[in-house]
């Protein structure tokens, strides 16, 4: 995967409304209860590498997650679409072998979910794809969505590590005083 | 049959172009052979949408139609919903796919259930009354799921603008950035009262128009019960007419003390201070004359939309919308004259009990 020419420029997607931590979320134990458990079901259990990719590589997996970030962040995303978008990634990779060629594409179409599943303004199908420096077609991204769900039973709603930062910051007494701590735990 | 986790051979990921799917290997059973997989299976074991037959149609959301349809396999009745796609350039759109969401993780009596997503957890953030359906049995459901958010870790960057504008809560209208679970219990009020008046409680016909029937019902707000009343987005532009009585008492004369405080309650203008669901459960009116009946025990009624044909009705799953209870507030097309003479009596008959 190719780092793109970042012709999708300016940061249009901001999302303007951001709730603040749910203090009825917050008192509820149920609520670390039903992460760990969603957790634990969404947790891969082979090393995709050795036992279902033939040509993905772990290397090929750091640069096109490192330019996942890259995207994400020029976009100014919302903060979970990053890992999210990764987990969708693997959690496919872990059931298909595909090619090389096709890592990009399946790294569009994740974030294309995730951005979808999180943010006010979803990521535009054309603006991932130009930053691919159109080496993905629309087309394909349109199809492939459909496909990495199927893959997923539909399942986009799990838990990343930063779905645990804001409940064990409300269950310390420094948790919520100083916004340095949650920034360095993310 | 298909061994999808069997590693392929190179030669199988040599085409970069088509879908991952196709490169699995497929070993028959019968003949022990390898072969493709059949084009109709590409996308993974999905039913096809021709073995529900289209009974009516219950309605029309703002993303789709939803019908009322036959299993044709076990004869079960299923609302089907069939999601618009022709302007979808960048793909599924984003409130089927968290509607999915929602419903996968719902169990529960009283939300329509998920069955099959047929290709071709939460802020409801649009509970109105066309949305609350009543079985022939009694049960209340909630459908349409089209808006609501997942609240699995804080609710961050929340879509603006939801929630059918009678049922929209004050710190939505003056564009809050912040949605709480609240919200639904603000509309949660504006059922309540719509059930009880038989009418529409605050029908504004625009935002401002909404703010002032709140106003007119409820008083202004003021920094003194709503803290972050003055600092409100949409207060730097406009204030609020000034109206400083609280009006609920005289519009529901006959309510008792204990069904004024759940409603005064629930339009709590600050969401911090407003009713939480649990909160609302323990409310002393719940405990009083009527009580509320074990949902078996609700008046059943016939199954008018079946009537219409000459079938009989095979099912007792049929769905009516409660908005047909004289609000006008329903965008359903079906004339059901009997049913909401039907409702508004079992209504009115529980006030009187």
């Amino acid at each position: 995967p190719n780092s793109g020419n970042h012709s999708g420029g300016s940061s249009g997607a901001v999302d303007m409304c951001v709730a603040g931590p749910d203090r009825a979320l917050d008192r509820d134990p149920r609520l670390l209860l039903n992460l760990l458990t969603l957790e634990r079901s969404h947790a891969l259990h082979t090393d995709y590498f050795q036992h279902v990719q033939i040509d993905i590589q772990p290397f090929m997996r750091k640069v096109v997650t490192t330019w996942m970030l890259e995207v994400c962040e020029e976009q100014q995303c919302e903060e979970q679409v990053f890992p999210l978008a990764v987990s969708y990634m693997d959690r496919f990779l872990a059931q298909r072998a595909i090619s090389r060629q096709q890592l990009q594409l399946l790294a569009v179409t994740s974030m294309l979910l995730a951005s979808k599943f999180r943010q006010c303004q979803p990521l535009s199908v054309d603006l991932l794809c130009a930053y691919t420096d159109n080496s993905v077609h629309p087309n394909e991204v349109r199809q492939w969505e459909v496909m990495l769900l199927q893959r997923l039973n539909w399942q986009l709603s799990i838990a990343t590590a930063f779905d645990f930062v804001e409940p064990f910051l409300a269950r310390v007494p420094w948790g919520r005083g100083n916004a340095l701590v949650r920034t360095h735990a993310l | 049959m298909s061994q999808n986790s069997e590693k392929p051979s190179s030669q199988d990921v040599a085409d970069p172009t088509g879908p991952a799917a196709r490169k699995g290997v497929l070993i028959s059973f019968r003949t022990g052979k390898t072969m493709e997989i059949p084009e109709k299976d590409i996308l993974g074991r999905c039913r096809f949408v021709g073995e529900f037959e289209k009974l009516n149609r219950i309605g029309e959301g703002t993303y789709g139609i939803v019908y009322r349809a036959k299993d044709k396999l076990n004869g079960n009745i299923v609302a089907l919903k069939k999601v618009r796609m022709d302007v979808e350039k960048d793909g599924l759109p984003l409130s089927g796919l968290r509607e999915i969401q929602v419903l996968m993780a719902c169990r529960h009596e009283n939300i329509v259930q998920l069955k099959e997503v047929l290709v071709g957890r939460s802020l409801e953030r649009d509970l109105k009354v066309s949305n609350l359906l009543l079985t022939d049995k009694g049960c209340v459901k909630i459908a349409d799921f089209g808006l609501a958010r997942w609240l699995g870790a804080p609710a961050r960057s929340a879509t603006p603008r939801v929630v059918t504008l009678w049922y929209r809560a004050p710190e939505l209208l003056l564009q809050s950035p912040k949605q709480t679970p609240a919200l639904d219990m603000w509309a949660a009020g504006c059922i309540l009262g719509e059930l009880l008046a038989n009418k529409p409680l605050l029908p504004g016909r625009t935002e401002i128009e909404q703010l002032e029937l709140i106003v007119d019902l409820l008083g202004t707000p003021s920094d003194a019960i709503w803290p972050e009343f003055s600092t409100l987005p949409a207060l730097q532009n406009f204030t609020l007419k000034q109206q400083p009585y609280n009006n609920l008492k005289q519009r529901f004369p006959w309510l008792s003390a204990a069904g004024l405080r759940l409603l005064n309650f629930l339009f709590m203008y600050d969401p911090n201070k407003r009713a939480t669901a649990e909160e609302c459960l323990q409310s002393s009116y719940f405990k009083e004359q009527p009580l509320p009946c074990d949902p078996k025990l609700m008046p059943s009624f016939p199954q008018h939309r079946n009537m219409k044909g000459q079938q009989k009705p095979t099912t007792n799953q049929l769905n009516i919308p409660l908005s047909n209870l004289n609000t006008g507030a329903n965008d359903q097309t079906n004339n059901l004259p009997a049913i909401s003479d039907l409702l508004g009596s079992l209504v009115k008959k529980r006030r009187l009990d």
